[in-house]
């Protein structure tokens, strides 16, 4: 179980502070799938990091009874002089995984051959994803967090991260933010809308849907 | 059986001695490359820097007459001051540069501070114990006095400098005077350490007023432990501990302010 309790979030700026979550409460059972949407700056990215644990709210309680992984942005959190070997090392350390297990894996889904030993520097914003979401399926979570999943990569690239998420963690918990209805509508079961820190929860698709076109239509946004 | 909340604090312990492993690793690599002689420039680039102006103090200096020869007054006090200065010049950027492991939640901004301070203060102090080597092998004629007070002076200026370190990089985090604020907090050690005085040697009305510097305190702990009472030595051990301990605290809690309030998050 995933739960957040009155989580508020302030950020500073040069003059006064600005709300980017305001008192967010919600409940996630294992295997249960939440669609969030938002447009940009609503603060999705926010909550997916406090939801991580890598930030800490301003006020209010995380409670993680689930393992919850790190927010899937497929961008990674590399550092380019090192060769994308050393990245996978370096994640195999920190989640104390074997990387004579984790190896093979990546190397099959990330398709770098010979590149996985090139520093990550001179990678294509494709290549980063690929190695991103190849290290990032080697440690295994109770709940995945991602950071809009159709940003990155080529129609055949997204196709089969869905299935590596969606199939092969069927019994996992997913928390999805997303700019999109799309990825959302398809494998989530339970949605949300966060507009301007204010996250409302809907069990109902159509519902949420709805909801979303107002929030864009009154500013003006189209998607 | 071991109670489940020591079972926990033990795997705590094991997951941060893996994070900083692995934190560690990545650091070395980026700072000195994987093939090659890279990693010598760790060591090469303080040594050089030091054994350089060490030789051009001993050559002006070596008209001046002390009770103890300028060689030995400069190996203890120099010691200190570059262990101090050094590494608050390295780690300014450590946090933001590395904002993005904070996308783990296994890795907080304390270990990635740490990683990088034991990196740089590994290379200046394994540059001092060549010096100091060299100077107990080929230069000194005598016994070291109390070889525990050296070691509590470094372990002193260890922890001293570590938190500088914190306090540097913290600063640098979340404003770009920051990055102005290096140079002259890392510069004022040259003053502030005692490298180049004693303070027996200060008139009595400055003397109080110099032991108020905590390093120049250890400086002169070092140099009782090499000299004993050859010199007079003045230092305050308990006013050492608490500055330490209260400096410590401050530190970390202007860290935690920072990382709470949201000027230091994880980059994704």
């Amino acid at each position: 179980m995933l739960s957040l309790d009155n989580v508020t979030k302030y950020y500073p700026l040069r003059r006064g502070k600005r709300c980017v979550l305001d008192n967010i409460s919600f409940t996630l059972h294992k295997g249960e799938k939440l669609g969030i949407l938002g447009c940009n700056g609503a603060g999705k990215s926010t909550l997916i990091r406090i939801i991580s644990g890598c930030e800490k709210p301003t006020s209010g309680t995380v409670i993680r009874k689930m393992s919850v992984s790190w927010p899937l942005a497929f961008q990674g959190g590399f550092v380019g002089g090192l060769t994308g070997l050393d990245n996978l090392k370096f994640i195999c350390r920190i989640y104390d995984i074997p990387l004579e297990t984790a190896l093979p894996a990546v190397q099959s889904f990330s398709e770098l051959g010979p590149y996985l030993r090139e520093p990550v520097g001179s990678y294509s914003a494709g290549m980063r994803a690929r190695l991103a979401f190849a290290i990032s399926m080697v440690v295994e979570f109770d709940c995945y967090l991602i950071d809009e999943i159709s940003a990155v990569g080529d129609k055949r690239f997204n196709a089969r991260c869905k299935a590596a998420l969606f199939n092969r963690q069927k019994n996992s918990s997913l928390v999805i933010v997303s700019h999109f209805m799309g990825v959302i509508n398809e494998y989530c079961n339970r949605f949300a809308v966060l507009d301007e820190g204010t996250f409302t929860l809907f069990d109902d698709k159509t519902d949420a849907a709805k909801y979303y076109d107002y929030v864009l239509s009154q500013k003006n946004i189209t998607i | 059986m071991m109670p489940a909340e020591y079972q926990s604090f033990i795997d705590a312990l094991r997951t941060q001695r893996r994070v900083i492993n692995a934190l560690v690793r990545r650091e070395f690599i980026a700072m000195c490359g994987r093939r090659g002689i890279g990693f010598l420039m760790m060591f090469a680039e303080p040594m050089v820097i030091i054994v350089f102006i060490m030789g051009l103090v001993l050559l002006r200096a070596n008209h001046i007459t002390h009770t103890f020869p300028v060689f030995s007054f400069v190996v203890s006090g120099w010691g200190v001051m570059w262990l101090c200065r050094f590494p608050i010049q390295r780690v300014g950027p450590a946090i933001s540069a590395n904002a993005s492991f904070l996308v783990h939640r296994q890795i907080t901004v304390l270990d990635i501070m740490l990683a990088r301070s034991i990196i740089v203060v590994f290379s200046v102090l394994t540059c001092i114990a060549l010096i100091f080597l060299v100077y107990l092998v080929f230069l000194l004629d005598t016994r070291i006095y109390s070889p525990e007070h050296i070691l509590l002076g470094f372990l002193f200026c260890i922890w001293y400098t570590f938190f500088s370190c914190i306090l540097t990089a913290t600063i640098c985090s979340y404003t770009f005077l920051g990055i102005k604020f290096i140079l002259p907090f890392a510069g004022s050690h040259v003053f502030a350490t005692g490298a180049f005085f004693m303070v027996d040697w200060l008139p009595s009305t400055y003397q109080s007023l110099a032991l108020y510097l905590p390093m120049v305190n250890v400086t002169e702990m070092i140099r009782y432990g090499m000299f004993g009472d050859v010199v007079a030595c003045h230092y305050d051990m308990p006013y050492v501990t608490f500055f330490c301990i209260a400096y410590a605290y401050f530190v970390l809690k202007f860290l935690y302010y920072k990382v709470r309030t949201g000027y230091i998050h994880a980059v994704s």
